[in-house]
């Protein structure tokens, strides 16, 4: 297990990103976030370019992906980093509130590692993420950086 | 004067026509040439003063002579007796005079000749005999030297045997040249008959032939009108299919025009359709946005609202806390009313695809995502064989999920639950399947109400719900075009029939 581990999240709801994290900070891992508020936000940081040119090395063990986000959205974001040779190892998963068999089919024909329809009631909302968190950040193994 | 040779040119000429010309020419023919003579014998007689040799030219000539001025007032066969009458006198007369050397012979020969002509053959060998007669009357005389010849005679005429030989010369010769006209005569008869039947039957001909031609000539006529009567057929087909064929351009162009509208009126079918098209996908796209994004600050009322009772639940009163409660349920009973409204909605504009399903399969998969809780609750299953039907089977689903869910809710209360899903045959003949539990029921006279949108027989803090299930039941079971209804007794149970009659 690598402390380090660290996870993307790519939500532009300052609320739902509060919730998450207040989720996250039960079992610990709300520190290890980190948040970009849009699609072209979460490209920058995953390159590496633009304002986190400088950031530290390290893929992070997974990115939780919401799919309705400004500028650049979700699936755009999946299919970059699917495409990329550098980050298609790393564990993708879509946590939205559309529940639309297009996006459904759309993301998994991009590869997406796993679909979680945001739960409508909060506490189910909360043990979702714990256990996403639980189980990517701590449990799964990570790709190894190249 | 008809050509005496042109006999057979007139049909109608008979042989007596033909001796008649005869005997006109021989007539003119012996004046021409016995009158000089007479003229002549008589004015030698009287220069010789013989006297009654001269009267006796005259009287001889006499009836020839009556003959050819009388001609036309006498008979023909009165005509032609004086004639021969005087040939015979003439003949006699030579016999007489000059005996066999003289021209009596042949003057006899001539009358037999003119006797069969004039007359016929019997008349001929009438007259043979009786030439025959002075001849023999004569020579017996003259042999008797009763009588003598006045003038010098060859010796032949003084043998008895010469004047017989003549007579038998007269005879022979006679019927000779009798018989031979005779025949000729027969000839020319029958010549002349069978020209009168060639011209009878030309005749005929002529009539048949003029016949064949009135009648030829009257078909023409027929064919004539025929035509006519045709041409002016023809003229009124003629105007008839004019008429006929500025009918068919008329419809032609109204068909055209038809034609037209309809094109106009499919375009427009097909600009309302995508009109409907566009106000469905709207239609999505509003109940999609109303389901996302009415969740999400629901989610964070919900969500928040859980954490700041978390935070300060040590710090606060219980009434406080009764409100946070209140709060929390009233953000989870309105997320339960959003989702029951999509289904709802959801499911009025999905069309129905039926298949061919087993529906006690169908029940017993619903049933499976019930597992837990009747696992829990101890609830007591039965579910009976029920046959094939052709359904939509997602909707279908629907339907046994939310009466299964009903069921199980309502009979939370009850200490031995029990749901009985089955089928029975329904009046009309097609399936009646029913659920019947045991649970808390509900009283018969609000019955008509169960399946209203949002209604509820119970209060919310008696048992959750929206009151929209069974709405979403019975609108799916009228999708199927079946029939449903309720039956419920308070604290006994309730059971729902349904009908699904084309399946």
């Amino acid at each position: 297990m690598n402390d380090l581990k660290r996870i993307l999240l790519a939500e532009d709801d300052q609320q739902d990103i509060e919730l998450t994290l207040a989720a996250l900070e039960d079992i610990s891992l709300a520190n290890k976030i980190d948040v970009v508020r849009d699609g072209e936000e979460a490209l920058d940081f995953l390159f590496r370019r633009g304002k986190y040119k400088n950031r530290k090395n390290g893929n992070p063990a997974v990115v939780l992906l919401d799919l309705k986000m400004p500028k650049v959205d979700g699936l755009e974001v999946l299919k970059r980093i699917k495409d990329s040779d550098k980050l298609c190892h790393i564990p993708v998963v879509i946590l939205t509130s559309s529940k639309m068999e297009s996006d459904m089919i759309t993301s998994y024909d991009l590869g997406v590692n796993a679909y979680v329809v945001k739960p409508i009631e909060f506490e189910d909302f909360v043990k979702a993420v714990k256990e996403l968190g639980s189980f990517w950040a701590i449990l799964n193994e990570s790709p190894p950086d190249e | 004067m008809k050509n005496i040779f042109s006999i057979t040119s007139n049909p109608n000429e008979t042989i007596q026509d033909v001796r008649k010309q005869l005997l006109f020419w021989i007539l003119i023919i012996i004046n021409i040439l016995g009158i000089p003579l007479v003229i002549i014998g008589f004015i030698e007689a009287l220069l010789l003063n013989q006297f009654i040799t001269a009267c006796s030219y005259l009287i001889c000539y006499s009836p020839i002579l009556l003959a050819a001025i009388l001609r036309n007032k006498i008979s023909y066969k009165t005509c032609a007796g004086m004639i021969l009458f005087c040939i015979y006198l003439a003949g006699v007369y030579n016999l007489i005079i000059y005996g066999f050397s003289g021209a009596a012979i042949p003057i006899f020969f001539t009358l037999l000749v003119f006797t069969t002509v004039f007359f016929d053959i019997k008349a001929g060998l009438k007259a043979v005999s009786l030439c025959l007669l002075p001849m023999v009357i004569i020579g017996f005389l003259f042999i008797q030297n009763k009588i003598s010849l006045d003038v010098s005679l060859y010796e032949v005429n003084t043998y008895p045997i010469s004047w017989f030989t003549a007579s038998a010369v007269l005879v022979f010769f006679g019927i000779l040249i009798i018989m031979s006209y005779g025949l000729v005569q027969k000839k020319m008869l029958h010549s002349i008959q069978y020209s009168k039947k060639q011209a009878e039957e030309l005749r005929e001909l002529n009539v048949q032939l003029k016949e064949d031609i009135s009648i030829r000539k009257e078909t023409e006529n027929k064919l004539r009108n025929l035509h006519d009567k045709f041409e002016s057929l023809i003229k009124e087909r003629t105007s008839e299919l004019e008429e006929k064929t500025g009918k068919l351009e008329k419809s032609q162009k109204s068909l055209t025009l038809l034609l037209e509208d309809v094109n106009e009126s499919r375009v427009e079918l097909d600009i309302a359709n995508k009109k409907l098209n566009a106000a469905y996908k709207e239609l999505e796209a509003f109940s999609y946005s109303v389901s996302h994004d009415l969740r999400a600050p629901l989610r964070h009322i919900g969500g928040f609202t859980k954490i700041l009772n978390e935070n300060i639940k040590h710090e606060i009163d219980e009434i406080s806390q009764n409100y946070f409660d209140k709060i929390i349920n009233s953000s989870k009973q309105m997320n339960q009313l959003i989702d029951d409204l999509l289904i709802f909605s959801r499911t009025s504009r999905k069309d129905v695809i039926k298949n061919n399903f087993n529906m006690k399969t169908v029940v017993d998969g619903t049933l499976q995502s019930f597992d837990s809780d009747i696992k829990e609750k101890n609830i007591h299953i039965i579910v009976d064989d029920m046959p094939d039907v052709n359904i939509d089977a997602s909707l279908i689903r629907q339907v046994w999920t939310n009466l299964i869910s009903n069921a199980i809710k309502f009979t939370n209360t009850s200490e031995n639950p029990e749901i009985h899903i089955g089928v029975d045959i329904g009046t009309d003949g097609s399936p009646l399947f029913f659920i019947k539990d045991n649970g808390v029921g509900f009283d018969q006279k609000y019955v008509g109400k169960i399946f209203d949108v949002f209604q509820r027989l119970h209060s919310i803090d008696e048992f959750p719900g929206t009151g929209i299930g069974l709405a979403n039941v019975k609108r799916i079971i009228m999708k199927h075009d079946g029939k449903i209804r309720a039956e419920g007794k308070i604290n006994e149970g309730a059971s729902f029939f349904f009908t699904l009659p084309n399946a």
